[in-house]
């Protein structure tokens, strides 16, 4: 029985993978700093990794839903990311699809 | 010592990522590290470094992230045919190598005088001749994963890319589609064996026996003289037989592939044999003189081929009859492949390649 914990954490760690687009592309309506939006969202209860999100913005990137910008005034300088056009016409669709889907998805676990 | 680890960490993930993204990945993590250390303490220790790589975790998968998709060598769109074509050609090149090593062996023998020291040194000849087997399978693996490499980075299209549909499902090959190994294999080592022999060996095929000094000596049927000018058509045509049976054996059941393969094969083989036939003396005109003076016998009775040798067999009634035999066989063989493609074969879109 000690597999449970195992293939749980494995079923969870599936269903939160499909959650993090959406997760991170409803925070991203103005521009903000990778490491902020990790803190941000943990503070709101959404964990994700550090390892998992930085690549992750990069891939949104190139899909051109997100655009960045490099910010040199402070002491480091920091990557700001922020949805294009395009990503927000994504957003928005991806965001329906979500509300329809938990909507089913309480119908079902009501039962 | 903490900005050293964390350079060496910056290092070991940015090695691993394109040419172009690196400078820009490199001050992307570095940043990010920064902040992680400032957030977890203000004065930064060895332990906090350690404990922020740690948590960004091994830099190969941080790496694996940043690249995505393009983490394999041959995805999976290609996998299935990439194994089969590695499959084919390391038989081939397999197949190819052994005879190879087979025909150095006995070209070798007797160069090497003859006894028993002369047939014990052919053999270790022939198998530092077979030492070149794993080089030439190594190297045909690395070829043929490097051109699926490079149809992968590239995104060839193997075919047009149709929607699928249920109509071009490929057929389940009928029973008696089905080629039983046996048979390829069968083909394929006689096929080779007679190829060695008629190359390296010629001079065997014929009488054997003691001359008056009680020496033992041959006699070949053959035309010796001309002999190296038939070997490169003996080798066409043993091999457009030897890759015949090659590819039935890779494909494993009658279809398209396997009987156009074959048809060409046929053609060539036959072709080859009928310049070889035709075209040359191929067998040894003074092959009942030379018998006679070894042995003492003259050959005269009526019925006898030795007896009208030198007067038309050996030059047209043997050559002809030979050739008949040859055409005969080919014929038949194809004939049986293409009933069975035609009768059992699949139809349809799966010729285009190999099952």
């Amino acid at each position: 029985m000690g597999e449970i914990n195992e293939i749980l954490q494995a079923l969870t760690q599936e269903l939160r993978r499909g959650t993090i687009v959406l997760s991170v592309l409803s925070q991203l309506d103005s521009p903000a700093y990778g490491y902020t939006l990790v803190k941000n969202m943990e503070e709101k209860g959404v964990k994700v990794d550090t390892n998992t999100l930085y690549p992750l913005l990069r891939r949104l990137e190139k899909q051109e839903i997100l655009i960045s910008e490099w910010e040199t005034d402070g002491s480091k300088p920091r990557k700001y990311y922020k949805r294009t056009a395009f990503g927000d016409a994504v957003y928005e669709s991806l965001r329906r699809q979500w509300e329809e889907m938990t909507e089913c998805m309480q119908k079902l676990l009501c039962n | 010592m903490e900005n050293n680890l964390i350079e060496r960490y910056l290092y070991d993930v940015v090695r691993r990522l394109p040419e172009k993204q690196r400078k820009d990945i490199e001050e992307e993590l570095r940043t990010l590290i920064e902040d992680m250390l400032e957030e977890r303490q203000k004065d930064r220790g060895t332990e906090e470094v350690k404990a922020v790589l740690s948590e960004l975790g091994e830099p190969a998968k941080l790496a694996m992230k940043y690249r995505g998709e393009e983490a394999h060598l041959i995805g999976g769109e290609y996998y299935p045919i990439y194994c089969q074509i590695l499959k084919l050609v390391l038989i081939c090149v397999g197949v190819g190598v052994a005879i190879s090593a087979v025909v150095h062996l006995v070209v070798q023998l007797p160069a090497q005088g003859g006894g028993m020291n002369g047939v014990v040194n052919s053999v270790v000849d022939g198998f530092i001749s077979l030492g070149s087997l794993p080089e030439a399978l190594l190297s045909a693996f690395g070829l043929v994963t490097l051109v699926f490499f490079v149809m992968e980075r590239n995104q060839v299209k193997l075919q047009k890319k149709e929607p699928w549909s249920l109509e071009k499902l490929t057929q389940i090959p009928s029973a008696k589609a089905v080629i039983p190994k046996s048979d390829s294999v069968v083909g394929v080592f006689f096929g080779v064996l007679i190829m060695v022999i008629f190359i390296a060996l010629p001079e065997c095929i014929g009488y054997w026996g003691k001359n008056a000094d009680g020496e033992l000596v041959a006699v070949s049927v053959f035309n010796l003289s001309i002999w190296s000018k038939v070997i490169p058509l003996f080798v066409i045509s043993f091999s457009a037989g030897v890759v015949d049976d090659l590819v039935k054996l890779a494909v494993g059941h009658y279809n398209r592939t396997v009987m156009y393969v074959s048809i060409v094969c046929s053609l060539i083989s036959v072709a080859a044999v009928t310049i070889c036939l035709k075209g040359y003396e191929i067998f040894n005109l003074h092959f009942a003189e030379e018998l006679s003076a070894i042995t003492g016998e003259t050959f005269s009775a009526k019925y006898d081929i030795l007896t009208h040798w030198q007067s038309g067999i050996a030059s047209r009634v043997l050559p002809n009859f030979l050739l008949a035999v040859i055409v005969l066989i080919t014929l038949l063989e194809l004939a049986v492949t293409v009933y069975r493609t035609l009768r059992y074969g699949q139809k349809g879109k799966e010729a285009s390649c190999l099952q």
